[in-house]
């Protein structure tokens, strides 16, 4: 869902962020005028041929370092906007455990920790794939269930940790899980059954990574219906490779398993940290989060063997050396001076090193990249280098792949050939992938009709409306989980309550009419609770969790534009089944006309005594149609109006039946009065047919 | 018809701003004068030092709630007649009647509709008996 291009996505954006880029703006637009007065300055030295004054040279180093000040504030200040600590990550991640345990059945602590931590919002909802079928391998094929885990001596709760970080230039998510851990022998069988090793050779974790990573390979033996068999690991690593990333893992049988992800922080902007090489004739760009170290070695310290070619060796480890420019087919090059200039590069743990010709200063580069119908092979795009020269960008895991490719292979990997099959495994398009994306899309395939309205009209109202919900969501998540931990809080309660209320309110007015009763029945369960009629359950807490979920799911697909006005059958169910039975509103109507008034003993009392002081008794037949109001409301509000005139006796229907809601626009009303008969009936036809919508009244005297 | 209520000062009650501001622009149109406050408390306040002719008010809302607003008015002896609308997406007969019950006058549901704010305007202020 999060991968779709081109749709009105938004984000909220703080004012303080903002006035700080009008007053950046305000800095561009002065160095900029500065600019032009250096320039016709030195245009007229031109003219005049002056020689060039000192201070004229040292405004314009000025400027020029003023400006390079303004482009890097600038640039961490559009990186500071787009980010977003993960909060809301937490928030959904949280619910998902909740959910998959329930489905799962097993007992699971979920924690939580660095939220604080601010990443890229593309990112953050980038990672969210990957972490919820991380989450659910977790519990899944993870966590034991209960019985099992006392079996092995262990709390029964099964505990789910993620913890979110960020280093220099990457941000970490590590999933850990304290179950059973994989079964490393099992996958190290596979691969011998695959003949992707052999019997006597070694296997690592990684190595057990990369048999998970293919396509349909699981270690359970049952389909399950939470994370399926064989869904997962290649699909999750595919999700972070795809964002510049790596998994990684640890695992102890019977302890449990620890994955790791690595995102770089950058990837969103196509602004680039870069080190400039030249190679020969060409200039290249290496993304900095990828060079490991630059180094000059004597010629003379080359290694060299028949079998693996050049080498160097770095910290104890003999490295293959390629020349930059064989590896993407640029010539070869000049191979003069004593010292070859080295740059040592890394991707996914595969070191590589590569002869160049000189090195630049790392700098800030704007990537152009290549468009999809030009793929060059090692590299990702171009840019524009000081002094107009073009530099090819150098894509790192590509051009690793290349120079592996070329030589056969060597570095660092111990079993790189399960490698090359996971890499090439990653760009095939796996169908249980496809499976899973395609609900997502059959519910977005039909656009929500708007009535009347004009289309963009309504479309920006309900864009307006969705943002207010969006930002209501966090403190309803923060109500609802402090609920889940201490649930007698009423305060938590009506909390939640209102927001629920609040968000009811936004969507029936934005037509939503299903989602609206969607909510509704949510905001009743919690009416129940905090009225005291209900106890705070299992069940009720997974009605608010699902009622966030399915907001969460409008908001989404709403700012998208593709939000077709669903309930959620599964809230309405769940609540359905523990809210009372709502009595049935439809009872035979009763004939107004024909059934007369039932006097209760006191009313019967007074009537007589009215009787005795020679006060009339009338009675009125009113029709009336309640227009948006309903009937009984306004059959309330006439009886009102009589007892300011008088004593009402007594009506049919009773007043306690036209307060269940029984009533259908027919009312009669038997009252007592000392107001002169003719001013009694003239103002109460007057007043019942200007603003109660009586369409008849019939007033006659009782005896 | 426009202007029909002018000279009429009115309380909108509602803790959410967007619906509060949607009466408020109503009330505005009919040629009423609106002071707002976001809960209960704070229209108890606004009530103890301003003339109001009547008051619309939300149910839902944190401090003081809609029914907990229309009792303590109902308390103050000067305000014991002062019409009260509650407004509510709430179409639960209960909360209707529990609102009629608590000493509201009338009841609107949201979403608010000018024709129904003047048609329950127009009801409230007027007396059942022609002023003598």
């Amino acid at each position: 869902m999060t991968e779709k291009h081109g749709q009105a996505e938004n984000m909220l954006v703080k004012l303080a962020n903002l006035d700080q880029l009008l007053t950046l703006a305000g800095e561009v637009i002065i160095t900029s005028s500065n600019l032009d007065l250096t320039y016709k300055h030195l245009q007229q030295l031109h003219d005049k041929k002056t020689p060039v004054a000192r201070e004229t040279v040292e405004g314009a180093k000025d400027l020029a370092s003023t400006s390079a000040i303004i482009s890097s504030n600038l640039h961490h200040l559009v990186q500071a906007i787009r980010t977003v600590d993960l909060t809301d990550l937490s928030f959904r991640t949280r619910r998902l455990v909740r959910d998959i345990a329930r489905k799962t059945g097993k007992r699971v602590r979920f924690e939580f920790e660095g939220e604080s931590t601010t990443v890229d919002k593309t990112i953050v909802e980038k990672l969210y794939d990957p972490i919820s079928h991380q989450l659910r391998n977790a519990i899944d094929h993870g966590i034991e269930d209960t019985l099992t885990r006392q079996r092995a001596g262990k709390p029964e709760e099964g505990v789910v940790s993620l913890r979110a970080s960020n280093s220099e230039n990457e941000t970490f998510i590590e999933i850990e899980d304290d179950g059973k851990g994989v079964d490393i022998q099992a996958l190290r069988q596979k691969a011998i059954a695959m003949g992707i090793i052999k019997q006597e050779d070694p296997f690592t974790e990684d190595d057990a990574l990369e048999i998970m990573c293919m396509p349909g390979v699981s270690t359970t033996a049952a389909v399950s219906e939470v994370s399926g068999r064989g869904v997962g690991m290649d699909v999750v690593r595919e999700q972070i490779t795809g964002m510049g990333g790596i998994v990684t893992f640890r695992s102890t049988p019977g302890k449990g398993s620890l994955f790791t992800f690595r995102v770089p922080l950058i990837s969103a902007v196509n602004i680039l940290d870069a080190l400039v090489v030249r190679s020969g004739n060409f200039f290249f760009a290496f993304p900095i989060n990828s060079v490991v170290t630059t180094i000059s070695v004597e010629r003379k310290d080359l290694h060299t063997s028949m079998q693996k070619g050049e080498m160097i060796e770095y910290l104890g480890h003999l490295l293959p050396l390629y020349s930059l420019n064989e590896v993407i087919d640029k010539g070869p090059l000049e191979d003069t001076s004593g010292l070859v200039q080295v740059l040592v590069v890394d991707h996914k743990g595969f070191t590589i090193a590569l002869k160049i010709s000189e090195f630049f200063s790392p700098q800030k580069l704007v990537i152009i990249p290549f468009n999809g119908a030009l793929t060059v092979n090692g590299l990702s795009g171009t840019t524009i280098l000081g002094g107009r020269k073009l530099g090819f960008i150098v894509d790192v895991p590509s051009l690793i792949d290349r120079a592996i490719g070329k030589r056969g292979v060597r570095g660092l990997r111990k079993t790189p050939e399960i490698g090359k099959k996971g890499a090439s495994a990653a760009t095939v398009k796996i169908p249980e992938a496809g499976e899973q994306r395609a609900p997502a899309e059959t519910e977005t395939a039909s656009l929500g009709d708007t009535g009347g309205i004009r289309a963009e009209d309504a479309a920006a109202a309900t864009q307006e409306f969705i943002v207010e919900i969006e930002k209501l969501m966090p403190a309803l998540n923060e109500a609802l989980f402090a609920l889940e931990s201490d649930t007698g809080n009423t305060e938590h309660i009506n909390k939640a309550f209102r927001m629920y209320h609040t968000i009811k309110g936004n969507f029936i007015m934005i037509g939503f009419a299903k989602g609206g009763a969607t909510i509704h029945s949510v905001e009743s369960v919690l009416d129940r609770v905090r009225g005291g009629k209900m106890q705070m359950s299992a069940e009720v807490m997974d009605i608010l969790m699902d009622g966030v979920a399915y907001i969460e799911e409008v908001v989404r697909t709403s700012k998208a534009g593709q939000w077709a006005d669903q309930p959620s059958t599964a809230i309405l169910e769940a609540s359905a089944k523990i809210l009372p039975e709502e009595k049935p509103q439809i009872r035979r109507e009763t004939d107004v006309t024909a059934e007369t008034v039932q006097l209760s003993h006191e009313a019967w009392y007074r009537a007589n005594k009215y009787k005795k002081e020679m006060i009339p008794a009338y009675m009125a037949y009113i029709e009336f149609d309640a227009g948006k109001q309903p009937a009984f409301l306004v059959a309330c509000l006439i009886y009102k109006r009589f007892t300011e005139i008088g004593d009402v006796l007594g009506t049919v229907p009773p007043l306690e039946d036209i307060e269940k809601g029984y009533m259908y626009g027919k009312l009669k009303v038997l009252f007592a009065s000392p107001v002169e008969p003719g001013l009694l009936e003239e103002s109460l036809v007057r007043i019942l047919t200007r603003h109660y919508g009586a369409q008849a009244v019939k007033f006659s005297r009782f005896e | 018809m426009p202007g029909t209520f002018e000279g009429l000062k009115a309380l909108a009650v509602d803790d959410y701003e967007n619906t509060r501001k949607k009466l408020v622009v109503i009330l505005q149109t009919l040629g009423i004068q609106v002071l707002e406050a976001a809960n209960g408390v704070e229209a108890l306040d606004v009530l103890r030092t301003n003339r109001v002719d009547i008051v619309f008010t939300d149910i839902v809302m944190p401090e003081m709630d809609g029914f907990e607003l229309c009792f303590e008015i109902r308390k103050i002896p000067e305000l014991r007649t002062l019409p009260i609308v509650v407004v509510s997406t709430h179409v639960d007969g209960n909360y209707i009647i529990k609102g009629l019950r608590t000493g509201a006058d009338d009841y609107i549901s949201k979403p608010i509709e000018q024709d129904l704010v003047e048609r329950v305007i127009a009801r409230i202020t007027t007396t059942v008996l022609p002023a003598a």
